[in-house]
């Protein structure tokens, strides 16, 4: 390749990544738009997240569900910790007692995350028993 | 019949392993042919043992045989026949046995094709497929052997998940393993000419119709699987960037961007190091996308053990591909270098290389953003995932209006412009009926909820929407002008040009089709991605009760409970009633299925129920009825979604018209 058509090209890729990186950049740079996934263990151990949106797994603790005025409330627990979460909006597919969820929100206080989104895990994939 | 499949399974392992040593060995020497073909018979023999053990593990299916660990891990007597077969693929030993299968049936296909007249870059490229058949079949025997007893007197299954159960989720997952398995194919050619030192186009000739096939079958098994979502999942959309969705879109970006330096390799004799590294990397993310599917890679992060022999295997395949095939390619620089120079920005070599660099980029970011959360990294929501994927999707399909209209090495201006014309003028006229669509679109969303996470793509709904009708109507016109030019050419009046443009030239045809099918799936995206109107609210459990939606209001029949020792199913029965006309347009009946039995027992799965429209869908999810005499309900509106179905459709169609066989291999066959 000759250099004046090599030179071109480089500066044409530059503008596309640096375009693309930009808006990368840009639409992760907004409050919220990123979220650490915790576990309810290292949530519960450390009070500096209390503010901060996360995304944390866990099941669904039975007999903890009920509606009240903040919308669903349940409790997750993994590994012994459990923490509170509540949800405005109606409950996925295969909710319930015992049913892996991730739930991504602020913790509001040290033991309660209001949920923005609520997913249950996609049951294509199930019985990661062995794995574990 | 367990050892019969584990006989099998080992036999087939077995005959891998001397593969792994005698192909290479035979193909060395080109005189050698009868070795050569003793070689594809012996692959022609892992196919036939594999095809055994899968037999097996189907019959037992089949057969309610819970003696196999697996059969018992994934089915019940109770569940329909078809979900039995489909419990096949529903954990990860039998999904691995899948992709084996179907790696070790083209192995076997190329083999048969092949048999009369042994090529040594074929003989190569199967011993790159036997290798990678290897490895399955290894992972297969050491960590997830699905012949395994149950222990004794077990009698009955577990069961599946009822979501799994429905037709999409049948046919889904060996769609897309089918693809998995078949992008091996181009990988395994690209490596064995390179090995061979040929940088002719030959490679492509024996294995192109293969990879199209391959990328054919991974779009359809993506879409099935946005179906599925969309229609069974109740997350209310198609698309959720759930890892294991990335996972699968991830191989088809890279794959897409292989396919047109594909065409570039073959028609200008350029963009070769990049046919080759597409192939690898499309390969390697394959690995990825089984190993994070069914290895449980990233689902169980914080369970995940390092020690795991599984995620070793998968892991340590991974990087010594990368080490090796990078070695081999960079080993070849010189000689694979393309003769073809740019030397224009305005030419069709910059928008397949423009191409290259976007869906490259996007898969690295999508990459990035898939796994970051295993290490210790922070995770995207979807939302920021849109934020992201839109306006790159929409430069991306700028380009896509734009090449077609592009010539080879330097675009005459002119031409350009008179091709310009009609897209363009259509595109300005259009602009006021969009803007005013557009604004009811957002009025609509904001209405409801005025600081939704999707307001900030809003002014880019609006470009989308314009750029949508661009390339749609540049499309049209690369059909009228094919038609024209063909006309002119053979004096033929233009319907019958535009007939035979689909007999003669159907690479032509097949490629405006799938830019046609592009443009009305961005439109659906972007109605649907950007505009959806979410409601959640409670009604009182009263006949008559009414719940206003935009547009529509949802008006309560009532609800009927039906009680069985397995589940306890409420239907809700709704009015969808037109707010102008107040006319009842459709009876839709959501319900609610709480479980009482089996290892889903405790758990409620909802039936949404959809009013599909040609411009919106009204999505209904039902939440059953609240102790307070209240209905939980959910109701999304969801523009446009129609024309990403319709734009899948068109696309998949586009290529089938592309690669159809033609009539005269067969008459020569």
């Amino acid at each position: 390749m000759n250099r004046k058509s090599r030179n071109k090209l480089l500066a044409a890729t530059a503008v596309i990544i640096i375009l693309i990186s930009g808006l990368t950049y840009f639409s992760l740079s907004g409050k919220g738009s990123l979220a650490y996934f915790k576990t309810v263990k290292e949530i519960r151990a450390d009070k500096s997240l209390v503010g901060e949106t996360l995304r944390v797994g866990g099941k669904v603790l039975p007999g903890t569900r009920s509606q009240g005025p903040d919308g669903l409330k349940f409790k997750i627990g993994d590994a012994g910790s459990s923490l509170w979460v509540t949800y405005r909006g109606s409950q996925p597919s295969t909710f319930g007692d015992n049913v892996q969820v991730i739930a991504e929100g602020e913790l509001i206080s040290a033991d309660h995350l209001k949920a923005k989104t609520l997913v249950t895990k996609c049951p294509s994939k199930f019985k990661t028993k062995k794995i574990e | 019949m367990i050892n019969v499949g584990k006989a099998a399974l080992y036999l087939s392992a077995i005959i891998s392993a001397v593969l792994l040593v005698a192909i290479p060995y035979v193909a060395k020497d080109r005189r050698r042919t009868d070795a050569v073909r003793a070689c594809y018979w012996w692959l022609i023999g892992v196919f036939g043992a594999l095809t055994a053990a899968i037999l097996v593990l189907l019959g037992a299916f089949i057969a309610k045989d819970f003696s196999f660990q697996y059969v018992a891990g994934y089915s019940s007597a109770d569940m329909a026949v078809q979900y039995r077969m489909a419990a096949l693929w529903a954990g990860h030993e039998g999904s691995l046995l899948l992709w084996a299968w179907m790696l070790a049936g083209f192995a076997a296909a190329i083999a048969a094709l092949k048999l009369k007249n042994p090529d040594q870059l074929d003989t190569y490229a199967l011993a790159v497929i036997n290798d990678v058949q290897l490895f399955l079949l290894a992972i297969l025997v050491f960590a997830a052997d699905p012949f395994v007893a149950s222990a004794p007197g077990t009698t009955a299954g577990q069961g599946i998940n009822p979501l799994l159960m429905h037709w999409a989720m049948v046919i889904h997952p060996p769609t897309l393993f089918l693809g998995y398995a078949g992008l091996t194919i181009p990988f395994a050619y690209a490596m064995a000419t390179a090995w061979v030192r040929d940088p002719s186009s030959k490679w492509l000739d024996h294995s192109q119709r293969w990879s199209i096939f391959a990328w054919l079958l991974l779009s359809i098994g993506i879409f099935l699987g946005a179906l599925w979502a969309y229609v069974v999942l109740g997350w209310g959309g198609f698309w959720g960037w759930d890892p294991v969705e990335n996972a699968s879109f991830l191989p088809w970006l890279t794959a897409t961007a292989m396919l047109h330096s594909f065409t570039v390799y073959k028609r200008r004799d350029a963009f070769k190091l990049w046919s080759l590294s597409l192939a690898t990397v499309s390969f390697l993310l394959v690995v990825m996308a089984t190993f994070i599917t069914r290895g449980g890679f990233i689902q169980s992060v914080h369970t995940f053990a390092p020690n795991n022999l599984m995620v070793w295997l998968f892991s340590g395949f991974i990087i010594l591909v990368a080490i090796l095939a990078g070695q081999l390619i960079s080993s070849r620089y010189q000689l694979f270098q393309g003769r073809e120079q740019l030397t224009s920005l305005l030419s069709k070599e910059f928008m397949y290389f423009f191409n290259n660099v976007v869906l490259l980029a996007g898969a690295i970011i999508l990459l990035g953003a898939t796994i970051a959360p295993v290490f210790g990294g922070p995770a995207l929501k979807p939302a920021s995932y849109n934020t992201i994927a839109i306006p790159i999707g929409l430069i991306y399909l700028i380009a896509l209006g734009l090449c077609p209209v592009l010539a080879w090495r330097k675009t005459d201006v002119a031409r350009m412009k008179q091709y310009l014309l009609w897209p363009g003028a259509v595109t300005i006229l259009s602009a006021v009926p969009l803007f005013l669509y557009w604004q009811k679109l957002r009025d609509l969303v904001v209405s409801v909820d005025p600081t939704v996470e999707t307001r900030p793509l809003e002014p880019l709904g609006y470009i989308g929407l314009l750029a949508a009708v661009f390339t749609f109507v540049a499309a049209l016109e690369l059909f009228y002008f094919g038609a024209k030019q063909k006309a002119k050419r053979s004096k033929r009046s233009w319907l019958a040009a535009l007939g035979s443009l689909f007999v003669e030239n159907r690479s032509q045809a097949g490629g405006y089709t799938t830019h046609l099918g592009v443009a009305v799936i961005v439109a659906g995206l972007v109605g649907s991605m950007i505009f959806t109107v979410d409601i959640n609210d409670t009604i009182t459990n009263r006949k008559g009760a009414q719940l206003e939606i935009p547009g529509y209001s949802l008006r309560l029949v009532g609800v009927k409970t039906s009680d069985s020792p397995a589940e306890t199913v409420e239907t809700g029965q709704f009015d969808l009633v037109d707010a102008k006309t107040k006319k009842v347009i459709k009876r839709l009946e959501p319900s609610n299925v709480v479980h009482k039995t089996g290892p889903s027992a405790g758990q409620n799965s909802r039936n949404v129920d959809i009013e599909y429209q040609a411009f919106q869908d009204v999505f209904i999810i039902f939440g059953g009825t609240n102790p307070d005499k209240t209905i939980t309900l959910e109701v999304k509106i969801n523009p446009l979604i129609m024309f990403v179905w319709i734009g899948s459709g068109i696309l998949v169609l586009g290529m089938v018209i592309a690669y159809w066989p033609r009539r005269k291999k067969k008459a020569a066959a």
